[in-house]
């Protein structure tokens, strides 16, 4: 087992990815931070997708993976194929569902419609993972969403990105559901639970109160290839809190 | 180490317990569900005697309290004599004072006072404890060398004279694992409040224990461990009538070997 690599989801920095210029200096400072792979999302500059890898490649940042919604293989299988290819990656996340799961709870229906994106998409090389939240551990016919999600779907063809501070804010045992997944998870995403005025409060990892010993400890013997720092609110300081966030998984043995 | 036991906190059903009358019929349906013991928290316009009265006849003992740290400082004897009445040996602080919820210093300030208070109800067969909630998950220091003020509660003050009545709900809500708690908190815990956790149109709500997304077969393992003696069924909010909510929780615990 290959130790897990400390990725970055961009969509963190997404403030800073709006024009060509901005996303050039923002993979700089990524890189400067130590950090080496990144995931895609969140790009919002006008930028080709030969572009976005060439100005990857010369900071020095591997694209280990992206996400994108379903629609985009509806529309345009081949297309969307290309694009992975072209960033070089053989991983592809679905970060939200289609919009009927969250109108109807129809997890049946997503997981068949995902296990049939997985094969096709496993036959061009390239792995399909979800991303969740918390609005999929409600229960539709006495049954959570994500579970039926993975029941149905076929290990093979749909992998779990958990994103373990949405587990933890969906109520269910972040360690619990590593440990379900194992062998199942390529990518996890990492973010950090805090309370700030009574409320939830998003922190860079390491600053919050999940317990990162023991999730960390069960990602890696999952088999989690890159702990993916993901945190969708920075409140202002971007780069300050990817910056901590990295540091933190590097004081915990990672790089 | 005996088997923990099935308990509720009467604040559950707290608008059925504000006159006599209604808490003597209130007693009766939770002894009928099945409920041996109950936590005295919300009950109004009812006199300790009567309360006192009122369990016994129902075969209901008082397991345990919430008293406010504020009723202590005014008046400790009759707090005690009420405990003393009800054969209570565990009474929980159920909530930080506001004055103590404003930095570090103040919540170590809080573990010292509630220390205070636990010292001298020890010698009188008392043993204190604190409840939590979720505001306790505040940090103070800076990044990963930041502690939570629950951390600080528990760290801070005498672990003979502050013990654990940790809430599994608000831990979660938190962001904090019920059984890492659970586990801190070992030898330390008298009583626990369960509640559990839900999705309803995407919001986190509570639910009746059992019925929702916490992971139960490891925090009962884990109760169990920990010496835990009370089970203590809690829903400040439930969906429908307080008393289906309390019999689905007794039920549910019921079904995994507790009585």
């Amino acid at each position: 087992m290959t130790k897990p690599i400390i990725g970055l989801q961009i969509y963190s920095i997404r403030d800073h990815l709006k024009t060509k210029e901005d996303f050039i200096t923002s993979m700089k400072k990524v890189a400067e931070i130590g950090y080496t792979t990144i995931e895609i999302a969140g790009v919002g500059a006008d930028l080709s997708d030969e572009e976005i890898k060439q100005i990857c490649d010369k900071a020095g940042l591997k694209i280990i993976s992206a996400h994108l919604m379903k629609d985009l293989f509806d529309a345009d299988f081949e297309g969307t194929v290309q694009k992975l290819k072209t960033w070089g990656t053989g991983l592809v996340t679905m970060p939200v569902p289609p919009a009927y799961v969250r109108e109807n709870g129809e997890y049946e229906k997503f997981a068949q419609e995902s296990n049939q994106l997985g094969a096709k998409l496993a036959s061009e090389g390239i792995t399909l993972s979800y991303h969740n939240h918390s609005f999929e551990f409600q229960k539709f016919d006495g049954k959570l969403g994500i579970e039926t999600l993975y029941e149905i779907a076929d290990p093979d063809n749909l992998k779990a990105q958990l994103d373990v501070c949405w587990v933890q804010r969906g109520g269910g045992s972040v360690v619990a559901y590593i440990e379900k997944y194992t062998g199942r998870m390529p990518t996890i995403h990492f973010k950090d639970h805090s309370i700030v005025d009574n409320d939830f409060y998003m922190t860079p990892v390491g600053e919050g109160n999940l317990d990162w010993p023991n999730i960390i400890k069960a990602a890696e013997a999952a088999g989690a290839q890159y702990f993916i720092v993901e945190q969708d609110d920075t409140h202002g300081d971007a780069f300050g809190a990817i910056a901590s966030s990295y540091n933190f998984l590097k004081s915990m043995g990672y790089e | 180490m005996t088997s923990p036991f099935i308990a509720i906190n009467c604040y559950t059903i707290r608008d059925t317990c504000t006159n006599m009358k209604d808490f003597s019929e209130s007693m009766k349906k939770l002894a009928k569900i099945g409920y041996s013991a109950v936590q005295i928290s919300g009950v109004k316009n009812v006199t300790p005697l009567e309360i006192k009265q009122i369990c016994q006849d129902n075969d209901l003992k008082i397991c345990a309290a919430h008293i406010s740290m504020n009723l202590f400082e005014e008046n400790f004897s009759r707090e005690v004599d009420k405990l003393h009445l009800w054969e209570c040996q565990a009474v929980a602080l159920p909530v930080a004072p506001e004055k103590y919820r404003k930095n570090e210093s103040s919540w170590i300030q809080f573990a010292k006072d509630a220390s205070a208070i636990g010292k001298q109800l020890a010698p009188k067969g008392i043993t204190l404890c604190y409840h939590n909630h979720s505001f306790e998950f505040v940090r103070f220091g800076s990044g990963a060398a930041s502690r939570n003020a629950l951390d600080i509660i528990y760290d801070e003050s005498e672990p003979e004279f502050l013990q654990g009545e940790i809430d599994t709900y608000w831990i979660q809500h938190g962001g904090g694992s019920p059984v890492a708690y659970i586990n801190k908190l070992a030898g330390r815990q008298p009583i626990i409040h369960f509640k559990d956790m839900v999705i309803r149109d995407g919001q986190q709500t509570m639910t009746e224990v059992g019925e929702g997304n916490l992971d139960w077969p490891a925090i009962i393992k884990t109760t169990v461990e920990a010496g835990v003696e009370a089970l203590i069924v809690e829903q400040d909010i439930c969906p429908g009538d307080p008393f289906e909510s309390a019999q689905i929780s007794y039920n549910n615990i019921a079904s995994w070997g507790f009585k």
